[in-house]
């Protein structure tokens, strides 16, 4: 599919002028914070660290049963969310918008590369690790470095797209041959801890997951936070101990030595309710930073039961972070009960993700109020709605809580008093989104969905005996595997940025583009702070489109691009852009070049027989964006690579040739592997100028 | 409106009302009900979901509730309900959205349904 050059026109912005009102509501007061002294946990480096090459004498061939060791529908928001600009009579070319104001924002591609894929992810540390799915795109670019961080690898480019890290290929030892994945270091050697699973012995490391970067430009620093979830060893159960592993680089540098500071979560939140006691998990960790602080806020589930515990918020000084401080300040506040809206659990309900600001540049903070950091949150979900329940709510909401941090600077003294207070705003309609489509949707897979394709074949001559699935299972499955209907988000505040005085975020929602079917689409606000209104909002979306996990970056001067992924009736799913400024709103949407999506997603979530009926296909979980200077690098999930499903098969294939792990595409000469064979998923990181 | 218990493979009960018919019909539905995710990203070789157990799911017919299955440790519930088709709930409240999925289940004269329902956590 190429689409580079081709102008969309089919663009849905309802555009709210100024006078969007506000919904009566008195901010709520924080509750006290508690301090804690996080002391440094030790160091870390992207380096892989030592492992045992895989592949020969594993004890652990459970992804692919046939395997021998030597042989090498969803149910739509009932609403209708109109397109309103498309229906009074479409757009014109170039930035449609309501407001008949010029916009700022006139992104120019500048360059753009492939990042970390499911091959990379799979193969890295000699393979010691797991097929995963979503990536959750964690990436950050300064200093001339771009930082990618996903599940559950990591690298660092130069800006021409290359890998910095240390040629890593000719240790990398998977089933007898050396295995390039262009340098990427797995995220359990990041932080110092055991191969996700030792595949000689069976042993579990620590689960690492939800990776974020940000780059500070103040202190010269790259943040990358993941949430590490403790396991048994010998099975991988979960124990309920999780921390937040926050590593920081020593310095401008990020190739170089990080120093690493662990929070324990494991108790952070509150019981709504009896029913849904701790311990919890701190789900979902972002992270922000103003001039003082650094910030990661987590949605504390229970692990027992349905149900939620708040949103957490930690802030430390980010000083004593950047200088490597044997010990931290760390404020922790509980948003239970904070948002004044009720809920099943009384008056109030919990923040949820509430998605902390980071700002372009080192003169974007605000420094108002002994400083002050921003957030964002939307009030849609169950866990807004029914903590208690965890399910019942309607998945609709016209409003968005903006969360307003004050004397930050105080993270930074011996007593640290911050004050966290929050607002609600009226904003047009959001609810939760269908499913995303993709071409050939609830249709049996082809060959270029080879997975797929795989499970539901019964005649293919095989290593293993006749019928492909013999190569993925034991014991046989049903052959009724379809093409999936990818994941679209919640109604989940993604990312959040304070830059030109005012606070930017993007969500997922459900919309009717030009009045026809319910599609995913965007909403996005531009909201004055200072004010305490929005001053834009609107929507993206686009007939026959499906349009999903938006994250917004807006230069010092207002210019921003909403990255997302794009997928359609006759979409794969693609990494693509749309401007964004405070003058127009957004603008005319497009695939990012290079970002077309070559086949369906054909991940492992996507089957029925993989994962459970009805299978939830993951996708996400969310996108990054970065602001260098005048430019702004973004990042999103795609399907970049083809895989058809005779070399995907290869030598597992009776008479086949080529790579000797199942579903690279690596060919006979054992190279990069265009996938593996539980999943394709691949990031495409671009920069623009807006 | 009547309620039966049936000694099934789990605790189900079972009340008419709004004009449903008589529970004496070889018709019904049955399987299992899991949460999910149960971590933040999912993990080929690990189970993704878990079983919703002691979980009730209502079943409606004109906005009426006409029917209760309580699922049992391993998330599985069985219900003997007459033809048609039904609502189905975690709660009487009215929803839209996927926080439980599928919604709807249709039954035929004289046939057992299999059908699978899934929880969101939310967690991601």
């Amino acid at each position: 599919m190429q689409l580079r050059g081709r102008t969309k026109l089919a663009l849905g912005a309802v555009l709210v002028a100024a006078a969007c009102a506000i919904t009566a509501s008195a901010a709520v007061g924080s509750p006290a914070a508690a301090g804690r002294q996080i002391p440094k946990a030790g160091t870390g480096s992207p380096q892989t660290g030592a492992f045992t090459p895989s592949g020969v004498n594993d004890v652990t061939d459970e992804e692919f049963a046939g395997e021998a060791d030597d042989e090498g529908q969803p149910d739509p928001y009932g609403g209708n969310i109109i397109d309103r600009s498309l229906s009074a009579g479409g757009t014109a070319v170039g930035v449609p918008t309501t407001t008949g104001k010029k916009a700022k924002s006139d992104p120019q591609f500048n360059f753009g590369f492939e990042g970390l894929n499911f091959y990379q992810q799979r193969y890295a540390r000699g393979g010691n690790q797991f097929s995963v799915e979503p990536p959750d795109q964690g990436m950050c670019a300064g200093n001339g470095y771009v930082v990618e961080a996903v599940n559950d690898v990591l690298n660092v480019y130069n800006t021409a797209g290359q890998s910095v890290l240390p040629d890593n290929t000719a240790t990398n030892i998977v089933n007898g041959f050396p295995r390039n994945v262009n340098h990427a270091v797995d995220l359990n050697s990041f932080y110092g801890y055991a191969p996700a699973i030792n595949r000689a012995t069976g042993i579990r490391g620590q689960f690492v997951t939800d990776p974020s970067c940000l780059y500070d430009a103040a202190t010269q620093r790259f943040f990358v936070t993941v949430l590490t979830l403790e396991v048994v060893p010998t099975s991988g159960a979960f124990t309920t101990v999780n921390h937040l592993d926050t590593a920081v680089s020593q310095t401008s540098d990020p190739t170089g030595l990080w120093n690493i500071y662990r929070v324990d979560v494991t108790n952070d939140g509150t019981n709504t309710g009896g029913t849904n006691p701790g311990p919890y998990l701190g789900d979902y960790p972002h992270i922000g930073a103003d001039a003082n602080g650094f910030y990661i806020t987590t949605n504390a589930y229970p692990w027992c039961c349905n149900g939620f515990s708040g949103a957490q918020v930690y802030a430390f000084s980010k000083a004593q972070m950047a200088a490597g401080a044997a010990s931290v300040s760390m404020q922790h506040i509980d948003t239970s009960g904070m948002v004044n809206a009720p809920s099943d659990a009384g008056p109030t309900q919990p923040g949820f993700t509430v998605w902390p600001a980071q700002s372009p540049g080192t003169g974007s903070f605000n420094t108002d109020n002994g400083g002050t950091e921003y957030f964002l949150s939307s009030n849609a979900a169950d866990e807004a709605t029914h903590p208690k329940a965890g399910t019942g709510g309607n998945y609709v909401s016209n409003q968005i809580v903006l969360w307003t941090l004050t004397n930050t600077a105080s993270l930074n003294t011996a007593t640290p008093s911050v004050s966290l207070s929050n607002k609600l705003l009226g904003v047009h309609t959001y609810a939760l989104p269908p499913k995303q489509k993709q071409p050939g949707s609830s249709s049996a897979p082809g060959e270029a969905v080879p997975q797929g394709h795989c499970i539901n074949d019964t005649t293919t001559p095989t290593i293993a005996g006749v019928g492909c699935w013999r190569l993925l299972f034991g014991a046989e499955p049903a052959h009724n595997e379809v093409i999936s209907r990818p994941d679209s988000n919640d109604t989940r505040m993604q990312q959040v940025m304070y830059a030109n005085g005012k606070v930017w975020g993007a969500l997922d929602t459900a919309i009717n583009p030009d009045g026809g079917p319910q599609r995913a689409g965007i909403a996005w606000y531009i909201v004055k702070p200072d004010a305490g209104k929005v001053a834009l909002d609107g929507y993206l979306g686009a007939t026959g489109q499906d349009f999903t996990y938006p994250a917004v970056g807006v230069t010092p001067s207002g210019r921003g691009i909403i990255a997302f992924t794009a997928t359609g009736d006759a979409m794969n799913p693609s990494a693509a852009y749309a401007s964004i400024d405070a003058n127009a709103g957004i603008g005319a949407w497009n695939v990012v070049p290079g970002g077309e999506g070559a086949v369906q997603d054909d991940g492992f979530t996507s089957y029925k027989s993989q994962v459970g009926n009805p299978p939830r296909t993951r996708w996400g979980d969310y996108g990054s964006a970065a602001v260098v200077g005048n430019s702004i690098w973004i990042a999103s999930e795609y399907i970049a690579q083809p895989c058809s499903y005779i070399p995907w098969g290869g030598p597992f294939f009776t008479g086949g040739t080529g790579d000797n792990l199942l579903g690279t595409c690596g060919g006979a000469s054992h190279g990069p592997g265009a996938r593996a064979a539980l999943g394709n998923w691949s990031t495409r990181i671009s920069k623009f100028t807006p | 409106m009547g309620m039966k218990k049936l000694g099934l493979v789990v605790t189900v009960a079972l009340f008419l009302a709004g004009g449903a018919e008589a529970v004496a019909v070889p018709s019904g539905v049955h399987g299992i009900v899991t949460r999910g995710p149960i971590a933040p990203m999912c993990v080929a070789e690990q189970p993704c979901t878990q079983p919703a157990k002691n979980t009730t799911l209502l079943f409606s017919r004109y906005g009426h509730v006409v029917a209760r299955a309580k699922t049992d440790d391993a998330g599985r519930y069985h219900l003997r309900l007459p033809s048609g088709t039904y609502r189905v709930g975690l709660t009487s409240t009215p929803k839209v959205g996927r926080g439980f999925e599928p919604d709807h289940v249709r039954i035929r004269t004289g046939r057992y349904v299999r059908l699978d329902f899934s929880i969101d956590t939310g967690i991601r």
